[in-house]
């Protein structure tokens, strides 16, 4: 049934049987990055607002995970090792409650695209890391002025020095284009005067700095607004542009809804109200898509291409498991999404990007590698003994339990028999056989979907 | 005949549990390895009752390891092990093994063969019985194949895989290679006249083997030589300088050595590895003297002690020949990057040759020095903290060198420092002072403003490069302390000269390395955290236990002596008391 925009962005509000293990199921590969069995089942406890609301409202991590998580990531800026830095936060992917918080980050990590192969800082990227989380699911102003001084962005995009007689124009383009307008909604003459607004910002010794020396004091106008404008003065205007919020929320449907086909403007409208009203506050907005009826209906279940990140860190999370995330964090990097390296200042493309015949390949080889290593283990034991904890076998049982747990739509009779028969044909243990089984399922065209 | 031979064979219990073949006399001669085990019973309930275990169960944490599921799962796997197969696992080691184990490489068929003497050939049939039916079941429920059984002339032999087990009254040999197999199984039943027990080499060895050793072990040499087995070790250090430094010498006595062999000792307080080779210093050719020295007199420097040392390592090697006969030992590659370095430290060093004019005035007796670093006081306070090191060396003629040393060691920290700022790196401020005779310069990381009081500095701050130039002495060091430390070491009074001529001596203080691992403690968690996958709790108790096991080792010393007519490799690790 195709959804009218005024509908869309309404709470879903499930008949009976319609909120099960597999809405369930598909609200965490989204929101979060998979769930577990137990996850899942307290899910199932509450309606799809309620779950929404919880995950944008709540920090659900300890003081002592926290300080934990940031205790593993600073452990990477002494020896200024950017493997660390990744296996860090994939680490904190894997083990966070804030799920939703962690999706953010890398949806923003992606937005406000900086690569450590240019800055080759771990100490000024992890700084834009927690900067991106601690905004994540607040105030996208914040946000943006927080960027526009971070040591890690200016690096990344030439602008260490910015003087009025030759306003570096790097910067001014890209808070327009990429953060925070898109293309077409600023003219070039809005470049060079934002950019005149952002002269005498510097960075020395790794911090951001204000030279009044070189500051254009003169009048700039910038979208139509004029005035001698500060670099802060000059965000502003930029994030009062009604194009903004339209930018913005159709970034987040994209990647929380589908990819494909880009919905109309009519269904984006309402989220960009939405953001307006809330004065770019984004956590309201993002709780409005992950608890609408668009979001549980067929333009977004099993819509979405996962990418490499989700891919991974969605297996581990939906089988419990732990792993060697350094090793995770490389091979991750050489299949399209290595954390802390986003291809260039757009971030990933995304969507149907992430696979192709060399990719693809990557994919099952890293599957293979995790359920192979003898440091992956599933809830501190085996996966038969995963499975036995939890109930889901032995047999054919278990595959309908993988089905349930990795799958946003279920294996083809085909695919599934053909599973059944490597289960029960192949040789070595039962768990050897039982990661076999994985390994099956995860080559298949279904485990790509989110 | 073959009558004969199977009558012969049901009667052998008897001769063997009364008067048992050596297995040397069992093996071909071409056999290249042998590995003897003599009494695995002892050993291994020395190994199972040693007092380490003990102390372990004392330890907060190790006590906890004790006490953890797994190690709960490991005794109860044991416990239900001896119940199925109905006796404790030392009688099970007996039966199987208990007077002896040989294993044996044959590289005539490529084959592995273990010779075990069971300790109570009485018992053996039905244990292996129950071992053969437990097998069976395991693999039954892996979906796997059942245990092939067959007879060679009348020994029953059963095939797993790729590996054959044949029982022989008192004994089982077990096998990759049917061919080899074959051989000693014949061996066993007819006895033959030619085998290893008759070998020339093998006997040079069987002479002069520790008889108190727990473990033995023998390597044919020529055997392995006349196969081209050490073609690949014998040119390895061709393309290897570093290799070629270390081991240069003794690759090229094993390349004439007909045999190594190895003992192992274990007791309450120590383990002892032992591997000898005959040797005749004057066989060494020129190139190598640089190695050994002059009719193998080199002998590398005592070893100096600083307080929180960590460890030693003194070596004789005198690289300037090294340098001079690179075109014998080295293939053109590392020709190339010899001649390039020249070029390059040449212009350090003002122009001046480096391998003639600097390294040549250098005495040939080397040693590094490392110890830990104290930062208690000391700020900014790296996160990672490392070891210091000191390189100590002689000089033929300070007066001449030392003027050199002082204006390269300035020109390297200059260089440094303008690479450092390239990078964005913290730069270094220079001084020098003079005590003692000793003239200091040395160069100190100076801070940011916002890192002065610093914690988490990052690693620079474990470096402050010094140099330290005393009458015919000088000590490169990462610290201004060590630096200090080492050149009053070095300039104490010599102890009694130690009996042992030593070409090269390594120490490591298993205290003082636990210390190091401890002010790393935060590091270590969270690699491991990120490494193995573990949780914080479960990182923690992982490093804590990795600390605690390093701090009960003394010292882990390995010394190469060159002698008369061997050349001698001991390696100790200590325990502390």
């Amino acid at each position: 049934m195709k959804l009218n925009p005024a509908d869309a962005w309404k709470p879903f509000e499930p008949s009976p049987g319609e909120w099960n293990h597999a809405a369930v199921a598909h609200f965490f590969r989204r929101a979060g990055f998979g769930a577990t069995a137990a996850q899942i089942s307290d899910g199932l406890k509450s309606s799809p607002l309620q779950l929404a609301r919880q995950l944008v409202q709540n920090r659900t991590d300890s003081a002592d995970e926290i300080a934990s998580f940031e205790s593993l990531s600073k452990a990477s800026v002494p020896t200024n090792n950017a493997d660390t830095l990744a296996a860090a936060w994939l680490y904190r992917m894997l083990h966070t409650t804030d799920v939703l918080r962690e999706k953010m980050t890398l949806f923003w990590h992606g937005h406000f695209a900086t690569s450590n192969e240019k800055v080759q800082n771990t100490r000024l990227m992890l700084l834009q890391n927690q900067l991106l989380r601690e905004h994540a699911l607040g105030d996208f102003g914040k946000l943006v002025h927080g960027i526009a001084k971070d040591p890690a962005m200016l690096v990344y995009l030439d602008s260490q020095s910015n003087r009025k007689a030759h306003p570096n124009e790097n910067f001014a383009r890209e808070v327009m284009e990429l953060f925070v307008l898109d293309e077409g909604n600023y003219a070039e003459t809005d470049v060079r005067e934002l950019a005149r607004c952002f002269t005498g910002w510097e960075l020395r010794r790794e911090r951001f700095r204000f030279n009044r020396y070189q500051h254009d004091r003169g009048e700039k106008t910038v979208l139509g607004e004029s005035g001698n404008l500060s670099g802060e003065q000059g965000i502003d205007v930029v994030l009062k542009q009604e194009s903004g919020p339209d930018f913005i929320a159709r970034k987040l449907v994209r990647y929380f809804v589908s990819d494909e086909p880009a919905l109309a403007a009519a269904y984006i409208a309402p989220l960009a109200k939405q953001l307006r009203d809330d004065n770019w506050n984004v956590g309201p907005t993002v709780q409005t898509i992950l608890s609408s009826r668009m979001f549980y209906s067929v333009t977004s279940v099993a819509r979405k291409i996962r990418s490499p990140v989700e891919m991974a860190v969605g297996l581990l999370r939906s089988l419990e498991a732990s792993c060697n995330v350094t090793g995770l964090g490389t091979r991750l990097r050489e299949i399209g999404q290595g954390l802390y390296h986003p291809p260039n200042v757009k971030g990933w493309d995304g969507g149907r990007t992430w696979v192709n015949s060399s990719t693809l390949l990557g994919r099952a080889n890293l599957v293979r590698e995790l359920l192979s290593s003898d440091k992956t283990r599933f809830d501190g034991t085996t996966l038969a003994g995963l499975l036995k904890a939890r109930k889901a076998g032995p047999g054919v049982e278990s595959i309908a339990w993988f089905e349930r747990m990795l799958l946003a739509i279920p294996l083809r009779d085909t695919v599934r028999d053909k599973i059944a028969r490597l289960l029960d044909s192949a040789a070595g243990s039962p768990d050897q056989r039982l990661r076999k089984v994985v390994h099956a399922i995860s080559i298949q065209p279904e485990f790509q979907l989110g | 005949m073959v009558h004969w031979l199977t009558l012969a064979c049901l009667l052998t219990p008897v001769q063997v549990s009364t008067k048992p073949t050596a297995s040397a006399e069992l093996l071909p001669p071409s056999t290249a390895v042998v590995i003897e085990l003599n009494d695995p019973v002892s050993f291994l309930t020395q190994m199972m009752d040693h007092p380490i275990h003990e102390r372990a169960k004392k330890d907060r944490v190790l006590a906890q390891l004790y006490a953890s599921p797994r190690m709960f799962q490991a005794r109860a796997g044991l416990a239900l092990g001896e119940l199925a197969i109905g006796m404790k696992w030392p009688d099970a080691v007996k039966t199987l093994a208990g007077s002896g184990i040989t294993i044996a490489f044959d590289p005539e068929t490529n084959g592995v063969i273990a010779i075990m003497r069971s300790g109570d050939a009485d018992s053996l049939p039905a244990l292996m019985k129950t071992l053969l039916k437990l097998g069976n079941d395991q693999r039954k429920k892996n979906k796997g194949p059942e245990i092939e059984t067959s007879e060679y002339r009348d020994i029953t032999v059963h095939k797993i895989d790729k590996a054959l087990i044949a029982e022989c009254p008192g004994m089982l040999l077990l096998t990759n290679k049917k061919e080899l197999g074959k051989w000693v199984l014949d061996s066993v039943l007819d006895g033959r006249q030619q085998t290893l027990a008759l070998d020339e080499t093998f006997a040079g060895y069987q002479a002069t083997k520790d008889k108190a050793d727990s473990i033995t072990a023998f390597l044919n040499l020529s055997e392995v030589r006349e196969r081209g087995g050490m073609d690949d070790l014998l040119k390895g250090t061709r393309s290897n300088a570093f290799a070629e430094f270390l081991l240069g010498g003794v690759i090229e006595a094993l390349g004439d050595a007909p045999y190594v062999s190895a003992g192992l000792k274990l007791d309450e307080t120590s383990l002892r590895l032992a591997a000898n080779t005959p040797h005749d210093p004057a066989s060494i050719s020129e190139p190598r003297e640089f190695y050994f020295g002059p009719n193998g007199t080199g002998r590398a420097p005592r070893r100096l002690d600083v307080d929180s040392g960590l460890g030693n390592i003194a070596v004789y090697r005198d690289v300037s020949k090294m340098w001079l006969y690179a075109g014998d030992l080295f293939d053109q590659n590392v020709n190339d990057g010899f001649a390039q370095a020249e070029t390059a430290l040449s212009t350090f060093f003002a122009g001046k040759d480096f391998v003639e004019e600097i390294l040549a005035e250098v005495k040939p007796d080397w040693q590094l020095v490392f110890a830990r670093q104290d930062f208690t006081n000391t700020l900014p306070r790296p996160a990672v903290k490392f070891p210091s090191f000191a390189l100590v060396g002689e000089l033929k003629d300070s007066e001449k060198m030392n003027p050199e040393l002082k204006r390269t060691f300035q020109s390297m920290i200059g260089f440094f420092n303008v690479v450092g700022a390239m990078e964005g790196n913290p730069q270094m401020e220079m001084d020098m002072m003079n005590a003692d005779g000793v003239k200091y310069i040395t160069a100190a990381f100076v801070p940011s403003p916002e890192d002065k009081e610093s914690t988490e500095a990052t690693v620079h701050f474990n470096f402050a490069p010094s140099l330290a130039l005393g009458k015919n002495r000088f000590v490169l060091s990462s610290s201004l302390s060590l630096a200090k430390q080492t050149m009053a070491a070095a300039t104490k009074p010599a102890r009694a000269a130690a009996d042992a001529v030593n070409n090269f001596e390594f120490q490591l203080e298993g205290e003082m390395l636990a210390k190091i691992l401890g002010d790393n403690r935060g590091q270590l968690v969270s690699n491991n955290m990120l490494e193995d996958g573990n949780t914080r709790p479960e990182a923690e108790q992982n490093i804590d236990v990795l600390l605690g096991v390093v701090s009960w080792f003394d010292n882990l010393s390995a010394t190469l002596q060159p002698a008369a007519n061997q050349l001698r490799l001991k390696v100790e690790l200590s325990l502390r008391k």
